[in-house]
């Protein structure tokens, strides 16, 4: 058996991944937009598989950034990376030694495994910790759309780089071009961290028309925000027509007021 | 005289195949025995048993009166072995040193050995390369030091002269029957019917692994018209 | 002393082989191309990210040292086979035994050294790097990779005297894989199937080698707390318990291995 050639094997994918992610990302910069942001999109099957391969390890980087997250855990059972903020560094050493203690000479193998595995429950401090895994995977698949998301929020909620975020999300804009949530999180940085209403009445602008176009996701909820939003800010710059207007459009196509929709979607 | 190897009714097979059937041979202290045969003869496999490698199916084999798979049996045996290819990434001192602690010898007799073995086979000017450098005949030279190493009483080598130059078996003659005036004793197997003529006591010819001719050279070349050859193709030959 | 003496060449021949081929130059090689432009990086322009590098530099000596261990000690008997090197060494006054216990721990020795070289570098630079380093789960890890490598070498070289190198590698990586992934997972499956199935799944639990209690890496790099020194000392002496075992078998066959 070919030693160096087992080896090259073995560790190539993680180094094309780190070095070359610019080659791959350039070849598949054509698959246009992605309605279902897991799927690389191509006409002919090299394309298919090369875009599932992409996305299978954009997933297992993404995995990779949650579970550093959470110090290191995979098994991190309900606390999901968005929701998760401030107020959730508990430590839980629970009593799973006593129980586990009793069947240590009945069950040897999984006493020492649970010895090996941590009870504590931690969370990161240094958010920059994340940012590799996050970059990793939005370079491996420019068209997962959670990637971007979750990087975007690690950027601009975590490591307090909004700028970086923006950066980040108009590059996903630009490969997604369809997407609706990638403008929303753009819209909503721009107002929490550069209070831009400007540029952010552009970007739910564009939310909300792409939200109508016939290749976006058919999901409600985007279009709600984004209707939401353009409401809030015309409401800010005290442009009451303006504000009627989106009340009414909100009310003919969702047949929700604005209010109703804020409530609905627990924004503020 | 005392007996370095007995056979005693030996038989091993393959499967099927017949390596060696029945045979019964002894060797004296001081005897050179050249082991001849046709190709698949047997005399590799009567080799291997002797050197403990595994056991007869029938029969009796003993080395100085002892097993030959006990390993203190092999301190008094040097064997050299069909083509081998010694590990590549040594050079032949340290050939030499690995199988010098194998016998158990101290550094400064195994350096004292080994100087002398690289000299006497001719491998001085290679002896700071690699053994994967060398050619097939070098390696061959390796083979015959490493089984001279440890000072045997008996030496077992198995086609000795395959692959060496005209020098180098003129070399290896005197070598053995210099080993002979020191007492030892010496079988090899061989297809150079001239080499054993010159340097064997006796001969022991096998056909399809019954011994067909054992016997002194001196009582098979007795008169001068005939010579080894001639009878080895004639009893080959006989149906 | 005799013994000593046989011990000591046949380790010395396993060191002089792994060094003096390229394996070990074309790993550190590949090493330094994959870790150096990685340690530059700064993922959207931001530094401060370290334990990435930390996972990605324990996965490779992982990968590299399990490779280096397996092919060499699979390859140990089948090459001495196939160069005929064999016969001048059975011929030799050691016993099969002594062979095979030197020629194993040559290839132990020298994975070993290839393993603390790496885990002597990774504290190195770890400690170059910052001022806090985890000593304790790091000495664990090194300890628990030891007790690693001693088990997965002794099941190759078991092995390699059933099989030929490559279906033996290729047996003993699927079991190696097989048990880190699903080793913890065996009796619940077991609990999912009626009682042929049951039975074989739980004498697998009881019988293959548990290769997932060595893995300490995600302990070593997110700066957990040490586990129970007890429970450290109680998986090396499992892995020894366990190599002499397969060792035991390998001496057994080999000594009634025609040749
Ligand atoms: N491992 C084996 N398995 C099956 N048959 C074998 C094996 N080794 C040898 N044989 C058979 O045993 C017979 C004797 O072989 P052996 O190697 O002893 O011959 P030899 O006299 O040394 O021949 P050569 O002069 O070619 O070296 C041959 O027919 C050979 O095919
Ligand atoms: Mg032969």
């Amino acid at each position: 058996m070919n030693f160096p050639l087992t080896i090259t094997l073995l560790i190539l994918p993680p180094c094309l991944l780190f070095s070359t992610s610019n080659l791959i990302e350039n070849s598949s910069a054509r698959c246009g937009y992605s309605v279902h942001p897991q799927q690389g999109q191509g006409d002919n099957l090299l394309d298919i598989i090369a875009g599932d391969t992409r996305t299978i390890i954009g997933n297992a980087l993404l995995e990779k950034a949650e579970a550093y997250y959470h110090g290191g855990l995979t098994d991190h059972g309900d606390c999901s990376l968005v929701t998760a903020g401030e107020g959730h560094d508990h430590n839980h050493h629970e009593d799973e030694r006593d129980s586990v203690q009793s069947s240590a000479w009945r069950d040897p193998w999984s006493y020492l495994n649970a010895q090996l595995q941590t009870k504590a429950h931690v969370h990161l401090d240094k958010a920059e910790e994340l940012l590799p895994w996050y970059w990793a995977a939005c370079e491996a698949s420019p068209h997962n759309i959670q990637a971007l998301e979750a990087a975007a929020y690690a950027l601009a909620q975590m490591a307090e780089k909004p700028q970086a975020a923006l950066q980040l999300l108009e590059k996903g804009i630009r490969d997604n071009p369809y997407n609706v949530t990638l403008e929303l999180s753009r819209g909503e940085i721009l107002i929490k961290h550069f209070k831009d209403f400007k540029n952010a009445e552009t970007a739910f602008l564009a939310a909300y028309q792409k939200s109508l176009h016939e290749k976006a996701s058919k999901d409600d909820i985007l279009k709600a925000k984004a209707l939401f939003y353009l409401g809030y800010i015309t409401k800010h710059r005290n442009d009451l027509n303006a504000l009627q207007q989106w009340q009414q459009i909100a009310r003919e196509t969702m047949s929700l007021d604005l209010l109703s929709i804020r409530n609905l979607l627990e924004l503020n | 005289m005392s007996s370095v190897i007995t056979i005693d009714h030996v038989s091993k097979s393959y499967g099927t195949c017949n390596a060696v059937s029945d045979l019964t041979l002894s060797l004296h202290a001081g005897e050179i025995l050249g082991f001849l045969g046709a190709n698949g003869a047997g005399k590799t496999t009567t080799i291997k048993m002797l050197l403990g490698f595994f056991s007869p199916d029938s029969g009796q084999i003993s080395l100085f009166g002892h097993n030959p798979s006990d390993a203190s049996t092999r301190q008094r045996v040097g064997f050299m072995p069909e083509t081998a290819y010694y590990y590549p990434y040594l050079n032949i001192r340290e050939l030499l040193s690995f199988y010098g602690g194998l016998c158990g010898m101290s550094s400064s007799l195994i350096r004292q050995r080994s100087e002398d073995l690289i000299a006497r086979t001719g491998l001085d000017h290679a002896k700071k390369r690699l053994l994967k450098t060398y050619s097939k005949g070098m390696l061959q030279r390796a083979g015959i030091a490493q089984a001279l190493l440890h000072d045997p009483d008996l030496l077992i080598l198995d086609e000795p002269f395959t692959g060496l130059d005209p020098l180098a078996r003129i070399q290896l003659r005197d070598l053995i029957l210099e080993l002979k005036t020191k007492g030892k004793t010496i079988l090899f197997s061989s297809h150079e019917l001239s080499e054993a003529e010159l340097m064997c006591d006796r001969v022991a010819i096998m056909k399809n692994g019954k011994l067909v001719l054992a016997k002194p050279v001196k009582e098979v070349v007795c008169d001068g018209n005939t010579n080894l050859e001639r009878i080895f193709l004639n009893v080959l030959q006989a149906p | 002393m005799h013994t000593l003496r046989q011990l000591s060449a046949l380790i010395r021949l396993s060191l002089y082989d792994l060094y003096r081929r390229k394996d070990l130059v074309i790993v550190t090689i590949l090493a330094v191309v994959v870790l150096v432009p990685m340690s530059f990086a700064t993922p959207f322009g931001i530094k401060g990210a370290s334990r990435y590098l930390n996972e990605i530099s324990l996965l490779l000596v992982w990968l590299f040292v399990l490779v280096i261990a397996m092919t060499r000690t699979a390859r140990i008997i089948p090459t001495e086979i196939d160069s005929r090197t064999i016969y001048p060494l059975l011929a030799k006054p050691a016993s099969r035994t002594v062979i095979l216990l030197g020629r194993y721990a040559g290839v132990l020795i020298a994975s070993l050294s290839v393993l603390l070289l790496f885990y002597g570098l990774y504290a190195l630079i770890n400690t170059m790097k910052s001022a806090f380093f985890p000593w304790e789960v790091f000495i664990q890890a090194l300890l628990l990779h030891i007790s690693f490598v001693i088990l997965v070498t002794a099941l190759a070289l078991l092995g390699s005297l059933f099989f030929n190198s490559d279906a033996n590698l290729s047996v003993s990586g699927i079991l190696i894989a097989g048990m880190i992934l699903y080793g913890q997972q065996l009796p619940v499956l077991a609990a999912e199937h009626s009682l042929p199935i049951r039975a074989i799944l739980h004498i697998l639990y009881w019988l293959a080698p548990h290769c997932e209690l060595f893995d300490m890496r995600t302990r070593l790099i997110h700066h957990w707390p040490a586990i129970p020194w007890l429970a450290c000392f109680c998986i090396f002496l499992y892995a020894l318990a366990y190599a002499a075992f397969c060792f035991g078998i390998a001496t057994w066959l080999f000594n009634r291995k025609k040749v």
